[in-house]
């Protein structure tokens, strides 16, 4: 298995697939729904992002069918891909907290204080 | 209605090789109209048509070359155009550094020259703000705006040397070496995935002081 580099986009597709087998436009859907519209995925970079997740086996083509005369192409989480996301959001989680922490010490400047009242 | 815009979709599919389509074009056709179908425009929106040409010419590019080799080609490329963009810009372009550079043409073709770009010696300048564009990208791990970047600067670059073959007499702007420079280094950097961002920014510091 090759090794592959957890970007923003990779996390959010993975997350996307953790609920169950989607196509590549479910996919683009779910991950601007999930980022509040922050991350617009493209289909010609997704399909990219999918072929390097499939090569590394943390995805994989769940089967194809044809609806209202398109063809959809679905693709599943392996279980090699729901550790890697495991172990990626436990990491993010554990950065989140200790920031939320160290902030409780934070005192905010003289001039901020008035603002944030 | 529908035909216009597959036909659309599947021009633009022709920047990938034939066995990618062969295997992955019908899917993504499929995708690419819920999108139009999703969408209030006709088109699809130049982000769009952008990431599939670009991903459709490292397709191309990956039949030939492996993986990791075009990820050390992007790296290196990337780091060597964007810190000579910087070099470039520090030393030939700002013009109060420039200890009257062009003395040698007549005083006729220098007229107009500093005023035309304000502190700026040339057009060159261009080149900061699109190398500026994609190395901004490549730190904020953006990689649509690094390619869009890279991708200005070949614009850029076919440009200036078309007003190159045209003006010759009277053009103060980038030498052929250094258009052919920033060409080069920006379709190279395209060939493959750039590396994070620490890598980038690392290895374009090496190349600076190279340079320097």
């Amino acid at each position: 298995m090759a090794h592959i580099e957890i970007r923003e986009p990779t996390f959010y597709i993975l997350s996307a697939l953790a609920t169950g087998p989607k196509h590549g436009y479910a996919i683009v859907k779910e991950v601007g729904e999930m980022s509040h519209d922050r991350i617009t995925l493209r289909v010609g970079t997704l399909y990219s992002a999918l072929e390097r997740l499939t090569e590394s086996n943390l995805v994989r083509i769940h089967g194809e069918e044809v609806v209202d005369g398109r063809l959809r192409r679905y693709y599943a989480l392996t279980d090699t891909g729901a550790g890697a996301l495991r172990d990626e959001a436990t990491k993010l989680a554990a950065a989140s907290r200790q920031a939320i922490a160290r902030l409780g010490t934070w005192t905010p400047s003289p001039a901020l204080r008035g603002a944030w009242a | 209605m529908s035909d216009i815009r597959e036909h659309h979709i599947r021009t633009l599919l022709r920047w990938y090789p034939r066995r990618w389509r062969l295997i992955n074009e019908e899917v993504v056709v499929s995708d690419l109209l819920d999108t139009l179908d999703a969408s209030p425009h006709p088109r699809l929106p130049f982000t769009e048509r952008l990431a599939l040409m670009s991903n459709g010419l490292i397709h191309r590019l990956a039949s030939a070359l492996p993986a990791d080799l075009r990820a050390r080609v992007a790296l290196n490329t990337f780091a060597l155009g964007l810190s000579f963009a910087m070099i470039y810009s520090a030393l030939h372009v700002w013009a109060p550094w420039a200890p009257v550079p062009y003395g040698y043409l007549p005083n006729a073709v220098l007229v107009g020259v500093f005023n035309e770009y304000g502190i700026f010696a040339n057009p060159g300048v261009g080149y900061v703000f699109t190398w500026g564009i994609a190395g901004l990208g490549a730190l904020l791990a953006k990689p649509i705006v690094t390619r869009i970047g890279l991708w200005l600067t070949i614009a850029l670059s076919i440009v200036s040397a078309v007003l190159v073959s045209t003006h010759w007499i009277t053009w103060v702007g980038p030498a052929t070496e250094t258009t052919v420079l920033m060409l080069a280094s920006a379709a190279c950097a395209l060939v493959g995935p750039l590396a994070p961002p620490r890598r980038v920014l690392i290895r374009t510091v090496v190349m600076f002081a190279a340079w320097v």
